[in-house]
């Protein structure tokens, strides 16, 4: 599995997994409103959180993608990404489970991008698989502030 | 996985969380940071009048007119009599009595900016008023017209905050 460790690869993912959250959040920031809506339909969040959360996911996601797109703690960045696509799996298969029918609020806050919620949780498992390279596996490469393999254990050197 | 990854991710989180909240407080589009939502789950379907044609402005179902509620840059449109209006209305609503609209668009019209979204509403899905208000308004030359068919009936049954004038 050497191929995973090559630079060139923690450059794509990086790039990949970094534009892909940035350009998610776009739309959402633009229209907080109808982006709460979303969110509120997901009936997971409490109701006096959801707008709160409706301005600090779409924030989060371009934050951390802008970072990881320019390699400023590119691992601590991809591990928010991959945190942040965990969540949107659990939530996801939550409403999968409970057979709602689901806008995404995935790449826009239009309540007119309606997938299979099946399909959706696919794409977001090949996402979770790139941005957990970025911060488990990638080499810095090309990266402004890079963070060593060892940051990711507790001391001893991996490589 | 060690501290100072952690300790940087959570940095990350706590830095968009202050981006967003003073993005959001200088942003036309600004939302309020506890929000005001239905109790209600039942929020998939909009009532539609037999009136209502393809062409005319969109309708919006209870949890679409939550979320135009909840940005600074919609306006509510009440489109019932004055009396109604005063019983009770949806918070910052114009009353704009569609029976009467001769005599109220001098003065409500100036107040209706053409760049922002109108959601127009009237007493629930008996009502045609809100529909008829949204054409009129159309013809008027504004764009960015909604119709909550649901109105005021639908907003108050879900918990949705209620504005009563002072008598």
């Amino acid at each position: 599995m050497n191929f995973l460790r090559h630079p060139a690869l923690g450059l794509v993912t990086r790039l990949a997994v970094g534009g892909i959250f940035v350009y998610a959040s776009l739309d959402k920031i633009a229209h907080p409103d109808l982006f709460a809506r979303i969110v509120f339909n997901y009936h997971l969040v409490p109701a006096p959180l959801i707008n709160l959360v409706a301005l600090l996911l779409p924030a989060t996601e371009l934050l951390a993608g802008a970072l990881l797109i320019l390699g400023v703690w590119p691992r601590s960045a991809g591990l928010v990404l991959t945190a942040l696509t965990l969540v949107f799996i659990v939530a996801l298969s939550i409403n999968w489970f409970r057979g709602v029918s689901l806008e995404c609020g995935c790449f826009t806050a239009s309540s007119k991008a309606k997938g299979a919620i099946g399909d959706l949780i696919l794409r977001d498992i090949a996402l979770l698989a790139a941005a957990a390279h970025t911060t488990f596996l990638a080499r810095p490469w090309a990266a402004l502030r890079p963070e060593p393999d060892t940051a990711l254990s507790t001391g001893t050197v991996v490589d | 996985m060690n501290k100072q990854i952690l300790t940087r991710a959570a940095l990350i989180v706590l830095l968009a969380t202050v981006l967003a909240l003073a993005h959001n407080a200088v942003s036309p589009h600004r939302i309020a940071y506890v929000g005001t939502w239905p109790s209600t789950f039942g929020t998939d379907s909009a009532a539609v009048p037999p009136s209502y044609q393809e062409d005319d402005p969109p309708i919006l179902r209870l949890d679409e007119a939550a979320a135009y509620f909840q940005s600074a840059g919609a306006q509510f449109v009440d489109a019932r009599d004055e009396a109604d209006y005063q019983l009770g209305h949806i918070p910052g609503a114009i009353n704009f009595p569609f029976d009467y609209y001769d005599d109220h668009a001098g003065t409500v019209l100036p107040r209706l900016d053409k760049e922002r979204d109108i959601v127009t509403y009237c007493g629930g899905a008996d009502c045609e008023l809100s529909l008829y208000m949204a054409r009129q308004l159309r013809n008027e030359g504004y764009t960015k017209i909604h119709i909550f068919f649901g109105g005021f009936t639908q907003w108050q049954e879900s918990g949705l905050p209620v504005e009563v004038p002072e008598p």
